[in-house]
């Protein structure tokens, strides 16, 4: 395990650091005063475990495949955007476009997340403790989201496959996002996931998905189209 | 009435309610939505075609043609990247996904771009392992919608090129239809198939150009800071959306003129968005000169390039380098004259067909059926391409060694004349057989009147 | 189009005349082109003087525009004499004010009144018309110096007059010129980038611009050589031309060839021109004349001159 301060460095002398660590074969690292610096650990391959002591700016973990990653304070904008695989803990909050277009591992935010949470998922595990802001999951089109709080206006409008589960209020669905009733499969998913987690599964989740009316065009559903475009 | 034979009324057609605006009302009275279709703008925009050479005669020396040097190396990306991507001519290929064509179109591009020492780049649906394969330098799109985004292939590419829009099209996204989305292409998009793909605007990760400054950070952080980072933009706001770009740390703009085509846009979106082709290249150089940039960020101008006559003209208003998409796709066999019968079951000819969106291309480029591609066979097909662009290359030489340069990126807006007033008052080249800027003349007058003005 | 001459004194301490014989090759060429001839000569340095030659014109009285210079000079510094000669103001000062603001005081606010040349020993006289003109106006048979270079112009794409003879002073740089044979074909793209980063230019001629481009290299501490290597690279078009500094001369020929040149060598002096028949009409001793090559830099410098160009901000 080596730990290492941030204070002095810029985000460049940073990753270089981590890169060249990860080379040498550590496997855990810890980072002392991000003081929320953009662009930390992004195009991360290597299978390592870092712990962040402090807050990160845009972008943290963007791109990764393989590395766990905990940021023990809060996140910019677009944590670990595209992720491939890997598994990233926020202790703390999480601004816009939390989990952007992640195709794989499995993203877990404590507090609350802000706007467009999942924005474009095209795999993956997203789970927010708290809430979501307005247009979360907008155009997801596979994965999962979790979201044991409440969710803003325009839940997942304009889905494809995937599955949001939120545990709070919903202020308003999304165009062409409608509720339906979980399966057990569902549940088995909710449990095992929050657990891991080390969140509460006591609430009584709800699920939206796609009602599939806007993934070809058709002159039928016109209001929907109308409001689609 | 009486009985005998009607006299036969000239026919009278209204200039506003065209057949083709009368057969549009009535198939979109049919259809319910909005029509979709490839190819290009139906409309005459002022164009390259306005401007001609005034080459060297007696008050400058022209070079020997084939006999003295006419450099056409290019470097793009000298701003910030360690390895900066080096053109031996200065046209590349522009994106274009593999969705929107099909695998050999893609290969056939990539190998020649190979073997002419230029770029290609992948498109809205991330890049095929064969074009990686097939090509030596590769310019890998982030776009909006980030399908098949991979950053094991970002960090294998040569350039990056961040997608803001398209010439076609700009303010909207990429569109697929069903009848394209095989099980193929939806895997790789991450998409139920059949669906009609209709791609985002905007990036999922980052908003506005103050988030771009980030964004351009993270990529060159996950790449090491080795690759240059294009941002391509649709001619719109170009002066504006050029100074962003620039000082968003971009190291070259790829700029995007009304010209361009695509293979599946909403119809009205082609002939009435978009800035053309030429004062778009003019605004760019403007917006660079006043921001003291011009040179340190290149600009790749794409959008209706025919011949190396286009290229000279884009490089002599202030252009890099060029990128070609249609002129590519009609080298691999786009519109030729075979396969009639085919032409006419979508209900057109060669040399009109624009219905790249129906996936029904009678010439293997923009299908996903494999009957249709097998129609596409890579290596004559990768021979066409080759030989357009160099023959490309020579028509600039002879351009460029008529008007005096030993290299074609010393052809200036000097060297030109404009044929009408329109491209006069939009360039600043003086009109044929004058030698007054007319740009300059209206910008003084402007200027004393807005002091008058207040 | 245009006929170029140079003549430099290799000895220590060696100087010998240099209008004659300049003007003489001039008279020669003329058969090259009459739209305008000019001189840059190099003439006995004073310690602590600068000397501009300051060109009189527009419709104002001659003596009266030259009152208000020699006043304004004052304002600055110290006049130690001002001679006019027809329409040029030739002005001996000292100031400690850089050339640039020298330049720019001396002309004031008389759109008519153009600084041609500023330097410690750089005097520039040229001329719409024929050489004698010079001969006959400004007495510059006499002028004896170190080394000179000289011009015949037919004009190829900027205006006939006075403004666009050569030599070009790479103004603001002191002491340094350059004539031109040729016509670049990348002036107004190279032109422009250079503006772009602020540096003014005061003729639409593309031989002004070689000037100021060597010297900006010149004043960044590169050679004079590299200088002209680059330009070799970097300037499109057609050129031969000689570039005077206070050191020496420098030749640099294109790619192509395309422009004459002829040099004539002796330990004791070297003589360039664009035709052999000019070197053999002013200098009346035996010498071989050679014909540089394509892509030729060449420099020759006089010994016993300080090789460090004045810097530019630096009092006199």
């Amino acid at each position: 395990m080596t730990t290492r301060d941030c204070a002095g460095l810029t985000t460049r002398e940073i990753n270089v650091i981590v890169r060249e660590l990860a080379a040498t074969g550590e496997t855990e690292l810890c980072l002392r005063n991000p003081e929320a610096r953009h662009n930390l650990l992004v195009g991360l391959f290597a299978h390592l475990r870092v712990r962040l002591e402090g807050s990160a700016g845009y972008f943290c973990a963007g791109m990764i495949d393989g590395p766990e990653v905990v940021i023990d304070g809060n996140v910019g904008w677009s944590v670990a955007e595209n992720m491939m695989s890997g598994r990233v803990t926020v202790a703390g909050n999480a601004g816009s476009s939390t989990g952007a277009t992640i195709r794989g591992g499995t993203l877990i935010v404590h507090g609350n997340a802000g706007a467009r949470t999942g924005i474009a998922m095209k795999g993956g595990t997203i789970v927010v403790g708290g809430n979501t802001g307005y247009m979360t999951g907008f155009m997801m089109q596979r994965g999962d989201m979790i979201i044991c709080g409440d969710a803003g206006e325009a839940l997942g409008d304009s889905m494809y496959t995937g599955r949001i589960f939120v545990g709070g209020k919903i202020a308003e669905l999304g165009n062409d996002a409608v509720i339906e009733p979980l399966t057990d499969d569902d549940q088995a998913f909710l449990s095992v996931t929050l657990q891991k987690a080390g969140l509460d599964n006591g609430r009584d989740f709800k699920k939206v998905v796609s009602g599939r009316r806007l993934w070809n065009f058709s002159k039928k559903e016109m209001g929907l189209w109308i409001q689609a475009l | 009435m009486d009985s005998g034979p009607v006299e036969r009324e000239v026919l009278r057609h209204s200039p506003i309610w065209t057949p083709a605006v009368i057969e549009d009302i009535q198939v979109k009275a049919e259809l319910g939505h909005y029509r979709i279709r490839g190819f290009s703008t139906w409309k005459r925009v002022p164009c390259f075609d306005d401007l001609v050479f005034i080459p060297s005669t007696l008050s400058r020396m022209p070079l020997e043609g084939y006999r003295e040097q006419c450099v056409t190396r290019t470097v793009v990306g000298t701003r910030h990247a360690q390895e900066p991507v080096v053109l031996e001519t200065p046209i590349t290929i522009t994106g274009m996904s593999f969705g929107a064509l099909s695998r050999n179109a893609k290969v056939a591009l990539a190998r020649a771009a190979t073997r002419l020492g230029i770029s290609m780049t992948t498109g809205d649906g991330g890049m095929l392992p064969a074009e990686r394969e097939a090509s030596k330098t590769m310019v890998y799109q982030v776009l909006p919608s980030r399908y098949g985004f991979n950053p094991h292939h970002l960090k294998q590419a040569e350039a990056i090129e961040i997608c803001i829009g398209q010439g076609a099209k700009p303010g909207t996204g990429g569109i697929l239809l069903g009848e394209k989305v095989s099980e193929e292409i939806a895997n790789m998009r991450e998409l139920p198939p059949g669906i009609d793909q209709r791609s985002p605007v905007r990036h999922p990760d980052w908003i506005g150009p103050d988030d771009m400054i980030i964004k351009i950070e993270e990529l060159r952080e996950a790449t090491d800071w080795q690759v240059p980072v294009y941002v391509k933009l649709g001619a719109s706001h170009v002066a504006d959306d050029v100074k962003l770009a620039a000082k968003a740390g971009a190291d070259a703009i790829v700029l995007d003129g009304m010209e361009a085509a695509s293979a599946a846009s909403p119809d009205i979106l082609f002939d009435h968005t978009g800035m053309p082709t030429m004062p778009a290249i003019v605004e760019a150089v403007r917006a660079l000169e006043e921001i003291g940039l011009l040179g340190e960020v290149q600009v790749i101008l794409s959008g209706g390039i025919r011949n190396g006559v286009d290229v000279a003209k884009a490089l002599a208003l202030g252009a890099d380098a060029v990128s070609i998409g249609t002129a590519a796709l009609l080298a691999l066999n786009c519109n030729k004259a075979i396969h009639l019968e085919d032409y006419h079951k979508l209900g057109t000819e060669p040399g009109a067909c624009h219905h790249c969106h129906t996936g029904r291309c009678p010439v293997g480029i923009t299908t996903q059926d494999p009957t249709l591609m097998a129609r596409l066979e890579v290596d004559a097909a990768t021979e066409r391409v080759v030989n357009l662009i160099n023959t490309m290359t020579m028509e600039l030489q002879i351009i460029a060694r008529a008007c005096g340069k030993s290299n074609v990126h010393d052809l200036e807006p000097e060297d030109l004349r404009a044929l009408t007033l329109e491209a006069a008052l939009i360039t600043g080249i003086p009109l044929v057989g004058t030698e007054l800027n007319l740009r300059k003349v209206l910008e003084k007058l402007a200027g004393g009147e807005t002091e008058h003005f207040g | 189009m245009c006929g170029l001459a140079g003549l430099l004194y290799k000895q220590e301490r060696g100087e010998g005349a240099l209008g004659a014989p300049i003007l003489t090759m001039l008279d020669v060429l003329g058969s090259r082109g009459v739209d305008g001839t000019g001189v840059a000569l190099y003439g006995p340095a004073s310690r602590d003087r600068m000397v501009a030659r300051v060109r009189l014109g527009g419709s104002d009285d001659r003596r009266a525009q030259a009152d208000r210079v020699v006043q304004r000079a004052a304002a600055i510094g110290r006049v130690a004499s001002a001679d006019v000669q027809d329409d040029y103001l030739r002005l001996e000062m000292s100031s400690n004010r850089d050339a640039a603001e020298l330049a720019a005081a001396i002309e004031g606010p008389d759109l008519g009144v153009l600084v041609f040349s500023l330097g410690q020993r750089m005097e520039i006289v040229k001329q719409v018309g024929p050489a004698r003109m010079l001969r006959e106006r400004y007495g510059l048979d006499c002028f004896r110096g170190t080394h000179g270079i000289g011009h015949t112009r037919l004009a190829t794409e900027s205006r006939v007059d006075v403004a666009h003879c050569h030599p070009f002073w790479a103004r603001p740089f002191p002491d340094i010129a350059v004539v031109h044979n040729g016509q670049l074909t990348n002036y107004h793209k190279m032109r422009r980038r250079f503006e772009m980063r602020g540096v003014r230019f005061y003729t639409e001629n593309d031989s002004e611009f070689i000037a100021i481009y060597l010297a900006h290299k010149l004043a960044a501490g590169v050679s004079l050589e590299d200088a002209m290597k680059d330009s070799l690279e970097e300037l499109d078009g057609t050129f031969t031309y000689l570039v005077s500094t206070p050191e020496g001369i420098g030749l640099a020929r294109d790619a192509f060839a395309t422009k004459p040149m002829v040099i004539a060598e002796t330990d004791q002096w070297v003589a360039l021109a664009s035709e052999e028949v000019a070197l053999r009409r002013a200098i009346r001793e035996p010498f071989d004349t050679e014909e540089p090559s394509a892509r030729t830099i060449r420099v020759w410098r006089h010994p016993g001159v300080a090789a460090a160009l004045t810097p530019v901000g630096a009092g006199v």
